[in-house]
Order: C-alpha cells, then structure tokens, then sequence
C-alpha cells in the first residue's frame, strides 16, 4: 500500500532538480526560460507547506496545505496519516476554494427585526466586541432566569464527529444539557445500533470490512466509491484492481456498482429479504465456519424452545458479562457457557436448569429454523433478483476466503434497517471474519468504547420517556426538539446557539423547522456560510475556514491503525472570522464560565483542566494542542510536522477480539442471537423490530409504485459531501448531470415523454412538497426508482453556487413519521414515494 | 534515458474527479468546460439491467511522435529529453495548429496567458523537484500511475512492459507514452 507509493517517489527523487534540466531540449531561449522558471519555484521563500486535516466531510483526511506569497495554493494528500494513506478525493482538493469562497460570511452580523428570519435581509455588519457582548447578554438573560436549560446547543457533523468536547464543554459551562450534533436517528443510529448489539460497535468510524485483504466483498446501502470517504475507498478501489471480486446491491449503478464484478439492482429496501435467503443457502449447505460459531459467538446459547426466549443468563461479577447456558457434548448437560467442554452448536434438548426439566435448544437451532422459510425463490418475488443469483453469490460468500459484507456507513431508511444490519453482520459471523484479515475488522477507535447515558434533564430524554421510547438505546434526539421548540413539551427551548449544521435543509419536512426557528426566541449561529439556517440567525459569528485555524489533536478515526493527528495553520484568516473554539470561549468569557470551560474540557480530554487553559491563555488553540500532545507522550515538533503520528499499526491490533479481548455486547462474544433486543423485547415485548433473530419485515411502501409513481432514493456524489460542500464553485464546475439530477430509467422516461435534462417535477406523496430539478435519463437505474443525490436544494440566496445548481431538496419529500419513535429511533427517509412530471 | 509516462489503470477508477480538481489547483487552470488539463467523461454501455459504466481519465498523450510539435510554427511546442510535451507560453502566437492537429483533445487556449495550453505531468512544478504529477498523487483508486517508462524497476515500466496497458488510437502511429489498463469484469 503506501509503502509502494514511498518507493516510487524515492525512484523519483533520482531526476533531482539540477540533473533533470539537463534533459531539457529546445530552442535555447525556451531552455533558458523553462530553467528560470523551474529555479523560481524550487527556490521560492515565500512557500511553504504545514500538515493539516481536511474539514471538507467527517473522515478529516490527513493534507498538507501549500502557501505560496501568503495565499493557499494547493492541498495536497498525506501520507503520515494512515486514514486516507496519501489518498485526497475532489472536495479535499477543492478545500481551496472553500477559503477564497466569496460567498462566505465575512464579518460578524447583527439583525434585531426578528420578524425577517429566513432572509438575508435587516443584518446589520458589526464587529467581535459588539457581536460578543450582544450574544453574551442573551444567554445571559437565560442563565440568571435559572433557564439555562431552555437553550440549546446544536450542530452538524463538525461538533458532532469533530469538535464535540469542544462544544459540549461550552453547553455544559453555560448549564445547559441540551447539546444536539447530527441526528443520529437521520443518520447511522438503525445500522450501528444493529452492528452494536451484535459486536459491541457499529458507527462508521468504528468497524469496518477490510478492503485491503478482502478476496469478495458485497456492498448494500452503500456507495463506498462514490461517496469517498477516502479512508474506506482507496482500499475498495484497490481490491478490484487486485482481483477480488465485488457485488454491489442497489437499485442504481453507482459509482460503486460501476466499479463491481456483479450489479445486482435490487428493489427498494429489500436486501433483507436478499441477505436472509444468503443466510437460507448458507446453513442448509453448511458453509458456515463452525468452529467460530462455537467458541467465539453465542450461537450455542440455550434458548426456551417455545418462546425462544434465553434459558437462563446471570450476571458475571467478574467480568461485567452475561453469562448464559450452553448443551456440552462431553456430558450431556446444560452448563455455564464458559465451563462446557464442548458446547453444541445445533440441537433441541431436554435439560436440568435450577431443578426443572425443560425443553430447550442452541441460538443456532432458532436461526436455522428461522432461515427455513425464507428461501432463494422467496426473496426472488421480493428483491426483483433471480433465485439463481441469491443463491451464487451466498455459495461464493461461503467459500471464497476472505469475503467481507461491507458494514455500510448511512441508513435511516427503511424500518427494516435494524435487522437488515444484523443480518449483515450474522452472516459475517457465519464465514467466521470477525476482526481477521480480510473480514470486518475494528478501526483503532472502536475498539474501547465507552456508552454513557445521556442526563436524564435533558428534553429529547424526558420526551422519549414520556412517549415510553427505548430510552436505553437513546441517542440525541434532534426530532424530539421540535415538540419542544413549538409546542414547550417537555418543557420550552427558547434559544439556539448554532455551531454548524444545516437543520433546515436537512431535517425531515423543513416546513417544521423553519417554523421552530421562526417561534425561538433567539438564535446565535456560528458558521463559514451563509447556509439556509444560518439565515434565521439574530447573531452571526463568523467561523474561519480549516487552513486558517490551528487544530487541538485528535485520534485518528476511520483507520485500523491507532494514530493522532492535528491541523496547523496555514494563513492568517483572509476575513475578519474567528476559530470557533475561540468564539465558544470568548462568549464563555463574558459569561464569566471561562474556567468552567476548561474544567469541562479537560475532563473530556482527560487532561488537567487548569494547564489547558494557561496554555490556551498563552497560546491560543495550539496550547491546548501541546497540552493534549504531552499528556499522550507524543512529540509536539513531530506532530506539527508530520500532521499525524502512528501509535499502533493494525497488524498489532487485528485479531484481538474477541479472540483475546471481549467484545462490547452483553456477553462479550458475537452475538448471533441479541442479548440487548432480547431484553427489550422483555420490556416492551414482542415485535419483529426487535426480534433477537432477524426476521423478514418488509418496506412500508412496497405498493403504489407504477405510472408516475416512483420509489424516491437518495446517496452522496463524489463532488459534494453535503449542503455543507454544496457551495464550492470549483467542485461545481467537476459536477455532471448525474451529480445534480434526477436519476430516471431511460425506458420508463420515454413512456412518460420525459428526455434527458428536462425539467421534471417530483412531488411527495408523504409530504404533498414539490420540488424541481433536472432528469437524467439512463439505464442505470431500476424502473420503477428514481434517485438523487443529498447535498442539493439550497434555498438561501447568498449561497450563489449552490442556488445556481439547484437539484432536490430532499428534505421537502421526507416526512417527519408521526410514528417515528415508537420503533427504536429511525428517520425512515427512503419509506418515500414521489410522483414524477415533466415541470 | 527517462522516458515519462502514465499508465491510467481503468479497473480501479471510480470517476470521483479527484485528478481533475487537483490539477486544476495544481496548475491553476481556467477550470471550465474545454479548458483543463485532465477530464474524466464517463460512458454508458448496454441497455438496463445489462449495463457497463467506463469512466475514461483523459489528458496530453505525451506523444513520441507529437503532431502538435511538428505543426508548430515557432517552436513554442516542444519535448524535453525525457519525453515531456511541453508549450513555452511566450512563443506561443495563438495559432491553434496544435488545436487542431492533437487527435485527443488534449489542448486548449487559455486566453487569460494568451497561450495554448495543455498537461505538462507537472513537470517543472513537480516533477522537476522529485514529486509526481498532482494527478497521480491525489489519485484514490491508485489509477494513474507516473514514471519511467525505460525503468523496469518502477510500477509504470513494469506495466508498460507487460502488455496489459494500451495506447488510444494506435493506428495514427503518435506512439502515446499514456497508456490505459482496460476495465475487465472478473465474474
């Protein structure tokens, strides 16, 4: 991999720059010149480069920033920083044109008449002392109210995957406990929640497969190559080229399906039925790895045989683990999973358990007689795929070492989205890959993690327990803000303090956010531009660009490897813009909560909150930078020259759990069988959402479709990440109609007199909200779906490049399901159909 | 003797555009429709379900024998020894020849230096200072690949030699030192 890379640049390094003019040929005058020039960039003293980390999306891939006569010239990829290993996609290079954006908010914004929010108009400019005074007063107000609570602190993906401990440490120092990133039930929450009680991780930065051994990988719900992600897709990219063998399931030919051996366009939201007819295949021809099954997951844990609920489970004291009964072969008894000799994998029993005869039998057992019914024929009706593929691809899957079913990254999107997950990762569990060579493997970040609960005085959990939701499985609930925004239930939010994100542009049925954010009291938004949200702000806080700010450090997500890494300055702000952790103290400062900032802060980072703030007070971010970077025993001048720092390659880590190391489920193995959704269903009993075993649930909206009556599906493009990146002209101009449009079946278009580029209208049938934008007409997707892409549909008309591109806003079409919570927490946002007419 | 060149490995392109906003930065291109320096146009073949996408990385051939160098009429088109096709920018009167005569569509002019002009492999700005061409180093599919055509050692010699990577429209006899691995399907 990167070692081959070093190589040829080494080679490289043999045309030095003297011995390479030397073969320069021509006319002399050109030799000359050419020479010239070449002399003046080499020699150049006003460049320079400092290691940084792209902010362009969540993988914050490791980059060097080139200056050149103070102006940044070039981005170019890292190769100390093992997530993205020298790799840099289109909008990590066009970060270039996020600073010299002229879009961007330039100066602090002041606007009193509240009764314009929405538009750009009443702002008034004004500078960092007025703006952060008036800010302070208002959060202020609230505070010496004793309502602290009633204001929130919300975000997208920056506060949420980057800058949280940042922000929260703010939140808290204030008093509130409202502090609201993504929306984890819009964002990854059904598919790590899946992944989760079955191996004890399941976020994206957590677990992934392992492209780089993998000999066969199946991708679903995903488009590894076309989202990028760079961490995740130069691996994927380089398996083909390897010769591993990809199948893509997904109703459109991504970028990713484009990559495949196998393009399997399957329905809608139905590769649970696809995935469970694998898993048919797979146990009735016995391709399973069995001696995995039974030492390190517990598919031999006796179940009840007439309600499959477990035998028996007692707490370990030891270890913090259930443990539970298992049938041992050597001598015919029910015992404690960790004291048979050799547990059964498969079989009904009759056994002794605390004086009593009962009927039992293995998780495997349940599993298998689960997989009876749901055979190739039978997902063939439902998936629109024929037997004989379903049946192919599970007999490769079984027998091609390794092969890996990627863990997907997004998926709100159907209610079966939960069992779809585990029944992705069961079948992982089946070929034995766990955290193996090849396999689905942990990323240095998921192998320790800690839950904590969420404090219970927060909204969003008083408003799950009042509707009786899972609380236990409770992540932030942005949803659950809008009740109380509008209607004071549980109790009113008055006032947001922004620190990016983009709610209405990205929360399901904008209509009800843009009412919420018209009825807050106030609004304070910290940003770089002047998306739709940011335009219902009183108070704008300029933030600067990522090369214009120095970074704290940070672990390296979405990499095997252990690693750290941080982010230099690169130039000075180009516009009178502060580091949003500069702005956070600065208010807490004037609230007089500065050194309960850093109290916070440093009991996040786990560094003496006092050293933090002297070395902040001395130097600025970069203080709290060398404060984290001695306390991990790394060297400051390194990292601020490398960018990143390895502190444990993969090959030490790989192959640890739950071989030596327990997994984070309630038994510490993998659990075939759910302990957790065993004991909701306890609680709350029975429902297939639920169900310990995956069970066959179909999408919401599998009738309806035909005529002009489409399944609405959505993804990323390479050329943008989300609204976030939307206004980025030089990504713009990389852009094609495949990025911007609306993806139609060649076929099914001509029927309905519709022709490439055309304006057509979509209107939802959930929601009743039109929206227009361009078709793109071709055979590269099923016909009874459109797609598009997410980033698209901005409304405010300071964004200029993003107005320009239009394309959907999907948030128009995405209804906020009334009965959204009564399932575990989960958007749905393909449960969608959407009518489509030439406009 | 060097002899630059690109093997542009199909199998693992995934048409992210990586190479094209790179090099537009890199070399500080017009970067709009017809004037860059690298392109990615991506192709369709067959009719649903039965459908194959190629997505097709174009750039300056770096010709052995460049018709745009020898339609020049003041030598501003040139090639350095080790094989770079190269437009001094002050010579250049705008003539368009070289336009016309490329048969990849490789030039354009770039009205803002009054001057024709084309990929160089970012040979003075890189290349010349050790670095391979921006292209290559941004590339997330590992699908372009820059070296010393001459060199067994490199991947791109290597490659060059075994036959697997092709040149576009050998037929014109320009003899393309970017040569292409093409897209197979395994299954």
């Amino acid at each position: 991999m990167a070692s081959a890379k070093i190589a040829r640049r080494d080679f490289l390094k043999v045309a030095a720059v003297t011995g390479a003019l030397a073969t320069l040929s021509g006319p002399e005058d050109v030799v000359i010149r050419t020479l010239k020039r070449v002399e003046a960039r080499a020699l150049g003293p006003q460049e320079y480069t400092v290691p940084g980390l792209c902010r362009m999306c969540v993988n914050s891939c490791g980059t060097f920033f080139r200056v050149r006569d103070g102006r940044l010239r070039k981005i170019d990829p890292n190769p100390n920083n093992p997530a993205n290993a020298g790799n840099l996609c289109a909008r990590g290079q066009a970060g270039v044109r996020r600073v010299y954006n002229p879009d961007r908010l330039k100066r602090p914004l002041i606007r009193r008449d509240k009764s314009l929010r929405g538009t750009w108009q009443g702002f008034e400019a004004t500078d960092w002392d007025t703006a952060l005074d008036e800010a302070a007063a208002v959060l202020k107000k609230y505070i010496d109210a004793g309502e602290a609570k009633s204001i929130m602190v919300g975000g997208g993906w920056l506060p949420c995957g980057v800058y949280k401990p940042y922000v929260v440490a703010f939140a808290k120092a204030i008093g509130t406990p409202n502090f609201v990133g993504s929306p984890p039930p819009l964002c990854f929450f059904p598919k790590a929640f899946a992944w989760t009680v079955t191996i004890g991780a399941g976020g994206h930065p957590h677990i992934r497969a392992d492209h780089e051994y993998a000999n066969y990988i199946i991708l679903l719900r995903r488009n590894l190559a076309g989202s990028i992600g760079v961490p995740y897709a130069w691996q994927f990219a380089r398996a083909k080229k390897r010769g591993a063998k990809i199948v893509v399931l997904d109703p459109r030919m991504s970028e990713s399906a484009a990559l495949a051996d196998l393009w399997v366009p399957i329905k809608p939201g139905t590769d649970l039925a696809f995935l469970l007819a694998m898993g048919h295949v797979i146990v009735s021809e016995g391709l399973y790895d069995e001696e995995f099954l039974r030492r390190y997951t517990n598919a031999p844990m006796l179940l009840r045989a007439d309600s499959n609920a477990p035998a028996k489970t007692w707490d370990d004291p030891d270890t913090g683990k259930k443990k539970y009964l298992v049938y041992d072969e050597a001598t015919g008894e029910a015992k404690a999973h960790d004291e048979a000799l050799r547990p059964a994998l498969a079989g009904e029993f009759d056994v002794e358990i605390d004086g009593e005869t009962v009927r039992v039998k293995t998780a495997f057992q349940a599993l298998v007689e689960r997989l009876q019914q749901y055979t190739p024929e039978w997902a063939s009706q439902i998936c629109d795929v024929p037997a004989e593929t379903i049946v192919r691809v599970a007999r490769e899957f079984g027998t091609i070492k390794p092969a890996v079913i990627d863990p997907g990254w997004h998926d709100p999107k159907y209610q079966n989205s939960v069992q779809t997950w585990r029944m992705v990762a069961i079948l992982n569990a089946l070929v034995g890959n766990i955290d193996r060579p090849g396999g689905l493997i942990f990323n240095a970040a998921g192998r320790s993690l800690k839950s904590s609960a969420l404090p219970d005085a927060r909204a969003d959990v008083q408003w799950m327990k009042k509707k009786g939701i899972i609380v236990s499985t409770a992540q932030p609930m942005i949803l659950a803000y809008y009740d109380a925004i509008v209607n004071g239930d549980p109790y009113p939010i008055k006032a947001a303090v922004l620190t990016g994100g983009n709610w209405i542009r990205t929360l399901p049925d904008d209509r009800k956010w843009k009412e919420a954010f018209k009825k807050l009291e106030d609004v304070i938004a910290i940003d770089v531009m002047p998306n739709d949200t940011v335009s219902y702000a009183d108070i704008i806080l300029p933030d600067t660009t990522y090369p214009e700010r120095d970074d704290p450090m940070f672990g390296v997500g979405f990499s095997p490897d252990a690693a750290v890494a941080t982010s230099v300055r690169a130039i000075d702000p180009i516009y009178d813009c502060r580091p949003m952790i500069d702005i956070l103290v600065q208010l807490a400062d004037r609230l007089g909560k500065k050194d309960a900032y850093f109290q916070n802060l440093g009991a996040m980072l786990g560094v003496d909150g006092a050293a933090l703030k002297s070395a902040y007070e001395s130097e600025g971010i970069a203080g709290i930078r060398r404060v984290q970077v001695e306390a991990k025993g790394v060297s400051y001048d390194e990292i601020v020259a490398k960018g990143a720092v390895v502190l444990k390659a993969r090959d030490q880590l790989i192959g640890t759990m739950p071989y030596k190391k327990p997994l984070g489920t309630p038994s510490g193995k993998v659990e075939i069988y759910s302990l957790k959704m065993a004991g909701i269903m306890a609680k709350k009993g029975y429902s297939e959402h639920w169900d310990p075993i995956p069970t066959w649930i179909p999408p919401r909206v599998m009738d309806g479709v035909g005529g002009n009556v489409f399944y609405l599906t959505y993804g990323r493009s390479p050329i943008a990440s989300h609204t976030h990146t939307a206004d980025n002209d030089l990504l713009a101009s990389i852009g094609r109609p495949e990025h911007f449009g609306v993806w139609i079946n060649a076929a099914k278009a001509a029927e309905l007199g519709i022709r490439d580029g055309d304006m057509v209208k979509l209107t939802s049938l959930a929601t009743g909200q039109s929206v227009v934008a361009k078709a793109f007409v071709t055979d590269g997707v099923r016909p009874d779906t459109v797609f598009t892409v997410s980033a698209w549909g901005a409304e405010s008309e300071e964004l200029k490049v993003a107005k320009g591109i239009g394309g959907v806003a999907l948030n128009k079409l995405w209804p906020m399901h009334e009965d959204l919570f009564t399932l575990l927490p989960n958007a749905m946002t393909q449960e969608v159909l959407v009518r489509v007419e030439k406009a | 003797m060097t002899r630059y060149g690109m093997i542009i490995d199909l199998r693992s392109c995934i048409g992210c555009g990586a190479c094209i906003a790179a090099c537009d930065m890199e070399n500080e291109t017009p970067w709009e429709e017809g004037k860059r320096r690298t392109y990615v146009p991506r192709f369709t073949f067959g009719s649903y379900p039965n459908v194959t996408v190629v997505y097709m990385p174009r750039l300056c051939m770096h010709c052995e024998n460049p018709p745009c160098v020898s339609v020049c009429p003041t030598g501003a088109s040139h090639v350095t020894a080790d094989g770079v096709v190269l437009v001094e920018h002050d010579l250049c009167i705008g003539c368009k020849y070289c336009v016309v005569a490329c048969p990849y569509d490789a030039r354009y002019v770039d009205e803002r230096i009054r001057s024709v002009d084309k990929c160089t492999f970012c040979y003075t700005n890189r290349v010349l200072k050790g670095e391979v061409p921006a292209c290559d180093a941004t590339c997330p599919g590992r699908v372009r690949i820059f070296g010393d055509l001459d060199d067994p050692n490199s991947e791109a010699g290597r490659l060059a030699a075994s036959g697997l990577a092709k040149p576009l429209r050998p037929d014109l006899g320009t003899n393309p030192k970017v040569l292409y691995v093409p897209k197979v399907k395994s299954i």
